[in-house]
């Protein structure tokens, strides 16, 4: 019976906090606090819309097993997450559901009434949080006193993981910071938050609102708008379909569209929070 | 005085608010859904023309910590004339707390299949399979029970459903005056195949008073990239069914391809074998716009061999209000 128990003990001290993301931005600040510490799994895919995924039943067994749920919230996960969560049949991630919208302050909220005329809108503000690099600071103080809540062995580690990152952060604003700002025009209003961070202005937006696929007036109405501003790039988040920028570039004279990840893993190199604001400085700039 | 009124009518508005606010918070979210039907067959012409075919009313909330509830009232065509009656689809309540474990009670639609679990805005094309049409009737196996899932602790997603009920149902039960017992045992089963593809294996055992047994198997494959996956998705699913002793058994299988951002096409093939009845077989194809996902038109047409009949339909769909997602 001893030597069983010895057998058993080594398993459960050492068994490590499985943690399940929304989105791999998520994803990537959890390694950033925890490293090897726990085991973490991103439902969404870097080269996946978040606005729409099918509830697939095995992402409901994967929160099934997880200690902790980690989602952006502000309505972006609301057409899948609750099936996934009701699906999983896990009250450990009804009680551990960290939600990082609840902590940062968010652009483009509506002001008076919403309808689904407006498209897509998010009540709550805009989702795409982690975009900027000073939320995503927010964000993993959040995740190291969740992490450290429930795992208080390794609360020294994710405290240095936290600093050392924040710090990175600080340095690296000093570089990202130094860019004159660019004139742009995207598909959706998902940079928003990297934008404002970083004095770019999105000129025109090729969705006549979120959600809802370019009109052809609409796109006109664009080209004219990108022409008076001389406009040069137009920024295409790599979930949508470039055709319709390309159509716009060739009415703009010297306008270059480029297919960008918005998401961590969503292009090659990029696999953190950190490789994803380089990766974008990059697109824009070069 | 003045003063305290003052400080009365804050204090009184202050609460007012709060109260409302809190009040708003614990509402039910509600969602209306609504169906209209254009119809033209060359062999059933009296129900050639536009009708109000349905409108669903949802709410759904947590009862407390441990129950969820969903409520479901159907509005919808009487089947003579142009009359409407109010019937309750669905009302039920599931467990939120229980480890691998919902329970479920109320009222609903059992666990009998894939297509049996719709709602006839979510139908892949207009109607339903002739097979689910003669096995349960229009309304589908939807009886007032109890039932539970459990979800295994298996490498693939592994859950078994029972559902135990009591009710009317015209197709079924031959005595369909009295209330009558039925037990389903659902067993589903979905790989990953790759990050792209899913493939679904289900099957269905059935057991009815009067010696009424149903079986039921049905297979998925769900294909949708990880890249470029906004515009392009394809579903083939099948589903073969029956009772007893091959008296009555048939299966369709359909063929969905999503071809650009708001666009479909479907095909399904639909085959039903009643003992002693001709065998009834039917084409359709259904091509879908959806300019968001509140709406929807669909246009299908359809030949049933067994009695020379072409239809075309034209459906709109809309929803407003909150509306859960569907299950994959």
């Amino acid at each position: 019976m001893k030597i069983i128990l010895l057998f058993l003990i080594p398993f459960c001290a050492f068994a490590k906090l499985n943690i399940l993301t929304t989105t791999t931005d998520l994803k990537s600040l959890v390694q950033t606090i925890a490293g090897d510490k726990v085991d973490v799994d991103s439902i969404c895919k870097g080269t996946q819309d978040p606005h729409y995924l099918e509830a697939k039943p095995s992402y409901s067994l994967k929160a099934n097993r997880a200690d902790l749920m980690i989602s952006i919230g502000l309505d972006l996960e609301i057409g899948w997450l609750p099936l996934i969560i009701a699906g999983a049949r896990n009250p450990e991630i009804v009680s551990h559901h960290l939600v990082a919208g609840n902590y940062v302050d968010t652009l483009e909220k509506p002001t008076g009434a919403v309808s689904r005329s407006m498209g897509d809108v998010h009540p709550l503000g805009n989702p795409h949080i982690l975009l900027d690099p000073l939320n995503a600071v927010k964000v993993a103080e959040k995740i190291r006193d969740k992490l450290t809540e429930m795992d208080r062995d390794n609360e020294a580690f994710y405290a240095k993981n936290y600093t050392d990152f924040s710090n990175l952060i600080k340095e690296k604003m000093k570089v990202w910071e130094k860019h004159p700002g660019k004139k742009v025009v995207t598909y959706h209003p998902t940079l928003s938050y990297f934008f404002k961070r970083f004095n770019i202005t999105n000129v025109a937006i090729l969705e006549p609102k979120p959600g809802i696929p370019p009109s052809a007036g609409h796109i006109l109405e664009v080209m004219k708008t990108a022409r008076e501003k001389n406009v040069q790039l137009a920024l295409v988040e790599n979930f949508f379909d470039v055709s319709v920028a390309d159509r716009v570039a060739k009415d703009v004279p010297g306008m270059k569209v480029k297919s960008v990840a918005v998401s961590v893993e969503g292009a090659d190199g990029v696999n953190s929070l950190v490789d994803l604001y380089d990766y974008l400085i990059k697109e824009i700039y070069e | 005085m003045k003063q305290l009124m003052l400080l009365f009518f804050i204090c009184s508005s202050a609460f007012a608010q709060e109260w409302t606010s809190r009040g708003s918070a614990f509402n039910p979210d509600i969602g209306v859904n609504a169906l209209f039907l254009y119809q033209h067959s060359n062999q059933a012409p009296q129900t050639n023309g536009f009708t109000f075919e349905e409108m669903e009313l949802q709410f759904t909330a947590d009862v407390d910590p441990y129950l969820r509830a969903q409520l479901i009232l159907s509005v919808e065509r009487q089947e003579e004339g142009q009359t409407y009656g109010v019937d309750p689809e669905e009302a039920y309540a599931q467990t939120i707390n229980i480890r691998n474990i919902t329970g479920q009670f109320g009222k609903y639609y059992f666990n009998f299949g894939k297509h049996n679990l719709l709602h006839p805005h979510n139908f892949p094309m207009i109607d339903l399979p002739l097979i689910n049409q003669r096995l349960f009737g229009e309304e589908g196996l939807n009886l007032p029970a109890v039932g539970a899932s459990y979800l295994f602790q298996t490498p693939w997603y592994l859950e078994m459903l029972v559902d135990y009920g009591q009710g009317k149902n015209e197709e079924l039960f031959k005595d369909f005056e009295r209330r009558n017992q039925f037990l389903s045992v659902h067993l589903k089963n979905l790989w990953d195949l790759n990050p792209d593809t899913t493939m679904e294996l289900g099957f269905t055992g059935g057991s009815a008073a009067e010696n009424i047994s149903l079986w039921q198997s049905d297979l998925t494959f769900r294909w949708r990239p990880m890249v470029g996956g906004k515009y392009h998705a394809l579903e083939w699913q099948s589903e073969v069914m029956g009772r007893d002793n091959q008296d009555l058994w048939g299966f369709y299988s359909h063929l969905k391809y999503q071809f650009a951002e708001r666009w479909w096409l479907t095909y399904r093939y639909d085959y039903a074998d009643p003992l002693g009845e001709l065998i009834q077989r039917r084409n359709g194809i259904l091509v879908a716009f959806a300019p968001s996902e509140f709406s929807a038109f669909r246009l299908e047409t359809d030949y049933n061999s067994s009695n020379r009949d072409t239809r075309v339909l034209l459906q709109m769909n809309l929803t407003i209000g909150a509306h859960p997602a569907h299950r994959y």
